[in-house]
């Protein structure tokens, strides 16, 4: 009897206790939040312990470390602030700059990675891609995931390879962390959360900038006292001049979590985004991401302008690829116009790819093994940190490549390999606006010699693997192999059969060295039928239909050089004079054959390779292992014939 | 007790709980009208039963009634969601018993009912807002740990060697091992003391040469004012009970603890945090500012020796490093002055900054960083 009135009494006293807590409007926004029984909940989380106010996340709570250099786990502001101005300070290709203050008035910076000259080594402005974190406090992943990049482009800088033409012939501005304020105040408590279990606000799980609304321009402090300390602030995801307040994406209530601001732009750190976006300079800018946890999923503003929506779904589709499609597509739909998103601003302000990455997990810290409760998704697990930045480095570096632009080719030289003797030696010299075709040796190819080809690009087109060997790029499409047809019309078509080995890893350019990067060359043997034997010197063209290591096809014209300009390629042609996105053959080089090796060059021809009927599949190396013998060749070698028979038919 | 509801066999709360998977489809409710659903004055009466039946430490009691509360029809999916939720994590606070094991692994598979958008992706990917299959599953392992350490707990307290043996044929993570930790925290709040798991750290850090991952075990056993297991860790842990190892270097003297730092600043994996972690006493402990200065030309730890001197606003040490940076040969070094001085932001280094950048007696190169 006694013990049953007991349970009854504990039972009304709970009960009172379950009900007074946050209130939510229809839109999710916190009704109550002066209410003591909101504003003064505190909850912390644990590994393991769900009792009283403590809440379970599954594994252990991530603590800020000091560390400049990266730890299993996430660093602390001021360490990770430290490591980035380390960077600053030991390289010549990092710059950094203050682009503003935040509402509190500190410090926020960009960096700039990329040599001074911002020109690139073909003497042409520098295309910039831009990379934003930390925007939302509690998204700890972002900073760690931005840093991880910036350090990778550092480490890479001088591999002679990919990282060092990227550092030559890009500008990569990387903001790691815009709203400073929010990280230091969640970092400050790294357990603890006020309002509720179910959407907490303060301490851990703070997301928006510190902004007073009581004092415009000025900034609540970082306790967890009154409402303002625990509701208030400004969200910078919604505080942008594209499709501010627009779409249903953000409400004028500064207690809601998606608070727009006053105006657009209103708040000290979107303007420093703005003035970081001025590093690039905006005219220069390509692509744009900015680093958000969770969900693991690209939501990518479409905005409407074709070429670029489909150029950006492309770049997406490569980078995602990577990763072997772990992260998933969230395309919005085109010409919605935008919510205020960073996303949104640089995607409708400057037509180029933008999308707000958002890290993983994708439900929850239940994919950690953790108890899935309530916004565990913000919080991975610190063991889980150095995965999670190798994986970023790994979708990040193809989509800088790409956006880098179409290579083209650079220069070929052929070499008569029993003489030693240069019968053809043709560069692109760079202009300002594209290059111009300079053949300073053209002597006849004669059939039953054996040669040297050797034929650089503009760019590596191979990645190298640990070894040092060229590999395939995880996830990207096309063959390793060059594809190469010496074209001859009237005669047939030579493919000139190599495998991966022929790109050159070695410096020393023509005949066996690369030419500025390592795998920017290729060196391939081919001996020219002795059954060609043309009455009089034969005009040829050196085909060259290989992809680059994202499976981007060339620069057909290199006397427009690429570059982007109103949501789309410019001077990227399929074939002279048909411009596009897509990049085709090239068929700059025009040597000749004759039985007389002193024959003087005949009339160029046209390239076969250059047609609207589909290319055949790209020669040499399938999956199978290249060097396959002569019946594959030969193979090839009809099928040639025929098709480029069929088209001048 | 309320012998209406307990009278009811358990297995028809653990069917009701099965059924709900296979019966139930997911709902994407927007969050509002979701927690709505999950605050009704049902569900809120649900929850203050489950929390008496908590408070009267009765699991058996308790997963009957949530399997019969959650079969009630009028239960709306949001809150069926919530008060299984609530149950799961309940049971891992109270005593071990096969009605809650039989329950929570009937419910471990359980997928969610409702589904809310995250704020972030504008409705285009839902997450569960309670999660009971994901709550039955860890409350599942915490009850394994806690009969792991109840069983540990008196041969920790006795300090058997054979423990750390035992804990190194476990794998990291195990719950063996976090059975062993937790026993190993419950026989040192024991009146016994410490001395059985300080006895069984010396154990751990003996293994560590061969399994490094056991210097979170030997940080957990080691008596706190136990120097050389944290030595021990501080040289040949894993990269996380390294880390922790680091702050608690703080309750040594500077001379006791510089030899201990100076040992973690030799591993490449926390080189830097060892080195930021002597930056909070250099200014009473000039050996190990002197220390730090050495640092400045190592390609490892220079920027980290930089930023910790940094730390503290230091006027003389501004002056003398400015100075150093003058005369300085060695580019790395005075980079890693120059960075000194960047990160100390003090007015007396921003004038260094302005006055080096224009002294030629500061290489070109480095010049243009001292911005
Ligand atoms: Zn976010």
């Amino acid at each position: 009897m006694i013990r049953s009135f007991a349970r009854t009494l504990i039972l009304l006293l709970v009960a009172d206790a379950v009900s007074a807590a946050c209130q939510f409007d229809s839109r999710g926004t916190i009704t109550n939040p002066s209410d003591p029984s909101c504003r003064d909940a505190m909850f912390t989380y644990t590994e393991n312990d769900n009792t009283g106010s403590r809440v379970a996340i599954g594994y252990p709570v991530p603590v800020p470390v000091d560390s400049l250099t990266p730890v299993t786990g996430f660093r602390t502001f001021e360490s990770l602030h430290a490591r980035h101005q380390a960077l600053d300070a030991e390289f010549d290709y990092v710059t950094g700059t203050i682009v503003g203050q935040t509402v509190s008035g500190r410090d926020i910076w960009a960096y700039v990675i990329g040599d001074p000259d911002r020109t690139t080594v073909n003497g042409r402005p520098e295309p910039a891609v831009m990379l934003n974190g930390g925007i939302h406090a509690r998204e700890w992943q972002s900073p760690e995931a931005v840093t991880a990049v910036f350090e990778r482009l550092v480490e890479m800088a001088g591999d002679g390879g990919v990282g060092s033409w990227l550092i030559d012939n890009m500008t990569v501005v990387i903001l790691p962390v815009q709203n400073v304020d929010g990280l230091m105040s969640t970092q400050r408590y790294p357990d603890r959360v006020s309002a509720s279990v179910e959407q907490p606000r303060e301490g851990r799980m703070r997301r928006k900038n510190l902004a007073s609304p009581s004092a415009p321009g000025s900034a609540i402090d970082q306790d967890l006292d009154t409402t303002e300390d625990n509701f208030y602030g400004v969200d910078l995801n919604r505080n942008n001049a594209r499709g501010f307040g627009m779409n249903g994406g953000s409400v004028p209530n500064p207690v809601s979590l998606v608070n727009r601001g006053s105006a657009a732009a209103s708040e000290p750190e979107t303007q420093a985004l703005l003035a970081a976006a001025a590093l690039g300079p905006e005219s220069r800018l390509r692509f744009y991401v900015d680093a958000h946890s969770f969900t693991q999923i690209f939501l990518a503003p479409m905005t409407g302008n074709q070429r670029r929506d489909a150029i950006t779904t492309n770049l997406a589709t490569r980078m995602r690829a990577a990763l072997n499609n772990k992260y998933f597509w969230g395309p919005a739909e085109p010409g919605r116009g935008g919510i205020g998103t960073t996303a949104d601003y640089f995607a409708y302000t400057f037509q180029i790819p933008s999308w707000t990455l958002e890290l993983e997990p994708r439900n929850g810290g239940v994919a950690y093994g953790g108890t899935g409760v309530s916004h565990s998704g913000f919080i991975l697990p610190a063991s889980e940190v150095p995965r999670m930045q190798a994986e970023i480095v790994t979708m990040t570096l193809p989509g800088y490549y790409l956006m880098g632009g179409a290579a083209a080719v650079a220069a070929a030289e052929i070499r008569n390999l029993d003489t030693d003797e240069v019968v053809y030696r043709g560069d692109q010299a760079p202009g300002p606006a594209g290059a111009d075709l300079r053949v300073g040796i053209n002597r006849a190819l004669v059939p039953g010699d054996r040669y040297r080809l050797w034929l650089a690009f503009d760019k590596p087109m191979r990645w190298l693997g640990n070894a040092g060997s060229v590999v395939s790029y995880p996830g990207q499409p096309g063959a390793l192999a060059p594809a190469l047809t010496l074209e001859v019309p009237g005669l047939g078509a030579l493919d000139l059969d190599a495998g991966p080995d022929a790109w050159l890893t070695a410096a020393g350019g023509a005949p066996d060295g690369y030419h500025r990067y390592t795998a920017d060359a290729v060196g391939v043997d081919f001996t020219v039928p002795g059954n060609w034997a043309p009455a009089s010197p034969a005009a040829a063209v050196l085909s060259v239909s290989t992809a680059d290591m994202t499976g981007q096809k060339l620069d057909a014209d290199p006397a427009t050089s690429v570059d982007w300009a109103g949501g789309h390629w410019s001077g990227l042609e399929s074939e002279p004079g048909v411009a596009g996105d897509d990049g085709g053959p090239d068929c700059s080089f025009k040597p000749f054959v004759a039985t007389d090796a002193d024959a003087a060059a005949p009339a160029e021809v046209a390239c076969a390779a250059f047609s609207t009927e589909p290319l055949p599949p790209a020669g040499g190396g399938g999956s199978g292992g290249g060097g396959g013998g002569g019946l594959g060749g030969l193979g090839l070698l009809g099928l040639s014939i025929y098709a480029w028979r069929r088209r001048r038919g | 007790m309320n012998a209406l509801v307990l009278a009811r066999p358990l297995l028809l709360g653990i069917l009701a709980v099965l059924a709900t998977p296979a019966l139930a489809e997911r709902q994407e409710l927007a969050r509002s009208v979701a927690m709505k659903q999950a605050a009704g004055p049902d569900v809120q009466r649900a929850l203050s039963t489950l929390d008496g039946l908590e408070r009267l430490a009765d699991p058996k009691a308790l997963a009957e009634v949530a399997g019969k509360m959650a079969a009630d029809p009028a239960m709306t999916p949001a809150g069926r969601d919530r008060l299984l939720t609530d149950a799961a994590r309940r049971l891992g606070s109270m005593p071990d018993s096969a009605a809650s094991r039989q329950f929570l692994e009937g419910l471990a598979i359980r997928k969610s009912e409702v589904w809310i958008p995250v704020e972030e992706t504008g409705g285009l990917v839902h997450i569960p807002l309670y999660d009971a299959g994901a709550q039955a599953r860890h409350t599942l392992k915490t009850l394994d740990i806690r009969a792991v350490a109840r069983d540990l707990t008196p041969r920790a307290a006795r300090g058997e060697a054979g423990l750390a043996v035992e804990a190194r044929a476990a794998a990291p993570g195990s719950v063996f091992r976090q059975g062993l930790k937790q026993a190993l925290l419950d026989a040192r709040a024991t009146a016994a003391g410490s001395a059985g798991p300080a006895s069984i750290s010396h154990s751990l850090a003996a293994l560590l040469p061969q399994d490094p991952s056991l210097g979170t075990l030997a940080l957990t056993a080691r008596d706190p004012a136990d120097r050389d297991v944290l030595a021990g860790v501080l040289d040949l842990g894993d990269t996380a009970s390294g880390l922790a190892a680091l702050p608690l270097t703080r309750s040594l003297p500077s001379p006791e603890a510089r030899p201990l730092l100076e040992i973690a600043a030799r591993r490449g994996d926390i080189a830097s945090a060892a080195v930021l972690e002597a930056g909070r006493r250099w200014p009473e402990d000039p050996d190990t500012g002197r220390w730090l200065e050495t640092l400045l030309g190592d390609p490892g730890v220079g920027a980290s020796a930089a930023s910790a001197l940094a730390r503290y606003g230091d006027e003389a040490l501004v002056t003398r490093l400015a100075d150093r940076l003058r005369g300085e040969a060695d580019e790395r070094t005075a980079r890693h002055l120059v960075l000194y001085l960047r990160l100390a932001d003090s007015a007396q280094a921003r004038e260094a900054i302005n006055r080096l950048r224009e002294d030629p007696a500061v290489s070109a190169a480095v010049r243009g960083e001292l911005r």
